[in-house]
């Protein structure tokens, strides 16, 4: 998998925007890509998993969250891909396109 | 697919029936392009004729007749006979059939320059589609040029504060504004949407328009100056603009809702309903902005690029919204211990997952949040509406290559004309001077914070310091976070990711030169670790509560109270949680100075801000 700068700004078609334009764009989706990750995560578990999560954070290490969430969430890693998938095409897609069906 | 089907030219030599009511029968073509025509009766009362009415009456049936042959259209070069005038001060010549042969000679001129596009709607897609004229019918073309028209109108109209000359519509009661709001153009937009003419948002645009003319800054009264050619703004009719944050909102509410997380509420029904509405606004939006686009110039590679960054803001924003209802309805109690984990990991997680190349930088995944404050935040207070991403993607690659850019905010807003690239680069300085202080181990005081407002304009700065502000102290978070962060957050007080951020190239630190202690800065830090969209209201407080945020004045002396007797190391521990937990919950709400002593304990024991943090949410801080 490849999250990279690159990788976003080639798949929304942006890369040849100006540098200030692209530094947004990245920002942009790295902020939705967590918001969208931490909803996605959370509907993976039961509110009891999900308080026990919160009580982890601050306490355990960060090894051990992350043993915890492969252990709670098996397919984390392919959530997480699907994300970022498919927030970029829901971003490419907002707007409607127009049709180059008649040119 | 037709909408109007052509009758033997034979029929079409005298004035049919329906147009034999009138004594006179005028065409007119107006200074900015359009042509309208005009009946008069034998009273003398002139009426508008519209377009599809002449059609009509002339033959070229409605939409069910069977679909014409593409190239069908054939201009009508045949002098053809009109209407009888005999009064010499009529000024008008044209007759409804010049003026139909004209539109037809126009359509067979479009039909064959093959390099000339008109949007049209697809009535199966409901979408927007670019075609040629010659797969369009007369009807589609007429109305895919008139919407070009009323973008291109409205588009040309709203920088300049003015109309174009024409028929204006006084109403003899004195108000320019209505005057100009009844113009025929309106009239005719506003009968074919079945509304009044004029509305009250044409009253209301107008009226904004003169209000606001020549109060830009940089505009001259010097009126022997020839105009300058200005860059088109587009702007979205306030009422979509409501419709599309409104149907934006309500969405999220019900898909938040509907997660029940907590409370369980799956109203599929309504959820639906809301989606759609979402959907159809956003396509009316991408419509209208997409015509206006196209009038105003832009060229395809601009519009789509427009179009994806619309796209990528107007996706953010549905997120962020839905977000937001969720940690409402969670209270934060939830998502908030997940969300700051996760937001503090940087590259580290996806490293354990094999994902490459992800969050090489920490600090952009630290400052959610950011972008929508230092870009769309600030760009989408302009004029332009919620379709700021979109029109400003574009402004932004067509403006930057040019060194203009220049945007005005909303006066609507309260808001005050700045230069975006004067703010952006003060924030890039400030972001500098942040990363150089921070590189030698400096103290970085308010001052620095807020440095790169100062030379903004006086005029209406009060109002607006809290938003600039914001954006600079946003800004500095963006670019400083690995900086800072390596001083503070993630390194040296034990919490987050130690690796996370941190420049490599910083030099040691120099303890030497520091500046007074100043918990302000300790709390900032600690809400940008955690959630940096409540840096910006963090700013507003620095500026109107010296005290910072809460300005709480029982919590205050407790604070005075229990750090009076810390060491600075523990006094910037106990001001890193004060942040943090600020930032969910607002500085001091149900606080008592027990809890503010509890925490200060804790940090003497030698805790680290993040152990403190987990003690609390774990609810053991009671």
């Amino acid at each position: 998998m490849d999250f990279s700068e690159e990788y976003i700004l080639n798949e929304l078609g942006l890369q040849n925007q100006p540098e200030n334009v692209k530094q947004a764009v990245v920002a942009i989706v790295y902020d939705t890509f967590n918001k969208r990750v931490i909803m996605a995560l959370s509907d993976k578990l039961t509110d009891e998993q999900l308080k026990t999560f919160g009580g982890m954070v601050g306490k355990a290490s960060d090894d051990e969250i992350v043993e915890w969430i492969d252990s709670n969430i098996p397919d984390s890693k392919e959530v997480i891909a699907s994300e970022m998938k498919t927030m970029l095409e829901e971003m490419k897609n907002t707007f409607p396109r127009a049709s180059k069906d008649s040119d | 697919m037709s909408n109007h089907e052509r009758i033997p030219e034979e029929e079409i030599m005298s004035l049919p029936e329906e147009l034999k009511q009138f004594a006179k029968i005028e065409g007119k073509n107006y200074a900015n392009g359009s042509e309208h025509v005009y009946g008069t009766d034998d009273q003398g009362r002139k009426v508008h004729i519209s377009h599809d009415a002449v059609l009509e009456a002339y033959g070229y049936g409605p939409k069910d007749q069977p679909p014409k042959p593409v190239d069908a259209p054939v201009p009508v070069d045949t002098p053809v006979e009109g209407p009888a005038d005999d009064d010499p001060t009529t000024p008008a010549k044209s007759t409804p059939v010049d003026h139909h042969a004209e539109l037809f000679k126009e359509f067979s001129e479009a039909v064959r320059d093959e390099s000339q596009t008109f949007m049209v709607t697809n009535p199966e897609t409901g979408q927007m589609e670019k075609r040629r004229a010659k797969d369009l019918t007369f009807s589609e073309w007429i109305k895919a040029v008139e919407l070009r028209e009323r973008a291109r109108w409205e588009t040309w109209v709203r920088p300049f504060a003015e109309v174009p000359e024409g028929e204006i519509g006084d109403l003899g009661n004195g108000d320019a504004a209505e005057a100009l709001a009844n113009r025929e153009h309106a009239m005719q937009l506003n009968a074919r949407e079945g509304r009044p003419n004029p509305t009250e948002d044409d009253i209301a645009l107008y009226r904004r328009l003169h209000q606001h003319k020549g109060e830009g800054e940089g505009e001259r009264d010097d009126h022997d100056e020839p105009p300058q050619e200005k860059e088109p703004t587009i702007e979205l009719p306030p009422e979509l603009q409501e419709r599309l944050s409104v149907t934006r909102d309500r969405f999220a509410r019900l898909s938040a809702e509907r997660r029940g997380l907590i409370l369980g509420i799956r109203n599929r029904r309504e959820l639906a309903e809301a989606r759609q509405e979402y959907v159809d606004t956003i396509t009316s939006v991408g419509n209208y902005s997409q015509a206006a686009m196209e009038a105003a110039g832009m060229t395809e590679d601009e519009i789509e690029a427009a179009r994806v960054l619309g796209g990528v803001v107007e996706h953010s924003l549905q997120y962020s919204a839905i977000y937001e209802h969720q940690m409402r309805i969670a209270d934060g109690k939830i998502l908030a211990p997940l969300y700051r984990w996760w937001a503090r990991q940087g590259g580290k997680f996806f490293s354990k997952k094999g994902i490459i190349g992800a969050f090489k930088k920490a600090g952009v995944m630290a400052v959610p949040g950011l972008v929508i404050g230092g870009v769309a935040g600030v760009a989408s207070s302009f004029v332009l509406g919620p379709l700021g991403g979109a029109v400003i993607g574009a402004g932004i690659s067509r403006a930057v290559s040019r060194g203009l850019m220049g945007a005005h905010m909303s006066n609507e807003a309260d808001a005050v004309s700045v230069s975006f690239e004067q703010n952006r680069q003060q924030m890039e300085k400030a972001n500098q001077s942040i990363v150089n202080k921070s590189a030698r181990g400096e103290q970085i005081t308010a001052e620095d914070l807020v440095a790169g407002s100062d030379t903004l304009t006086e005029r209406g700065i009060r109002r607006n310091r809290g938003r600039t502000i914001g954006a600079v102290v946003i800004g500095a978070a963006s670019g400083t976070l690995g900086a800072v962060a390596g001083s503070h957050i993630f390194g040296d007080h034990g919490g987050g990711t130690p690796k996370g951020g941190v420049p490599k190239d910083i030099p040691p630190r120099n303890p030497v030169s520091r500046a007074p202690y100043d918990p302000q800065i300790h709390r900032l830090e600690g809400i940008a670790s955690d959630r940096p969209e409540a840096v910006q209201a963090f700013g507003h407080m620095v500026e109107t509560a010296p005290k910072g945020p809460g300005n709480n004045p029982f919590l205050d002396a407790a604070y005075e109270s229990a750090s009076s007797r810390m060491t600075e190391e523990h006094r910037v521990v106990l001001d890193h949680v004060i942040g943090r937990l600020s930032g969910v919950q607002g500085y001091g709400n149900n606080w008592t100075a027990a809890h503010m002593q509890r925490l200060a304990e804790m940090a003497n024991d030698g805790m680290s801000d993040t152990e403190i943090i987990g003690e609390v949410m774990s609810g053991k801080v009671q």
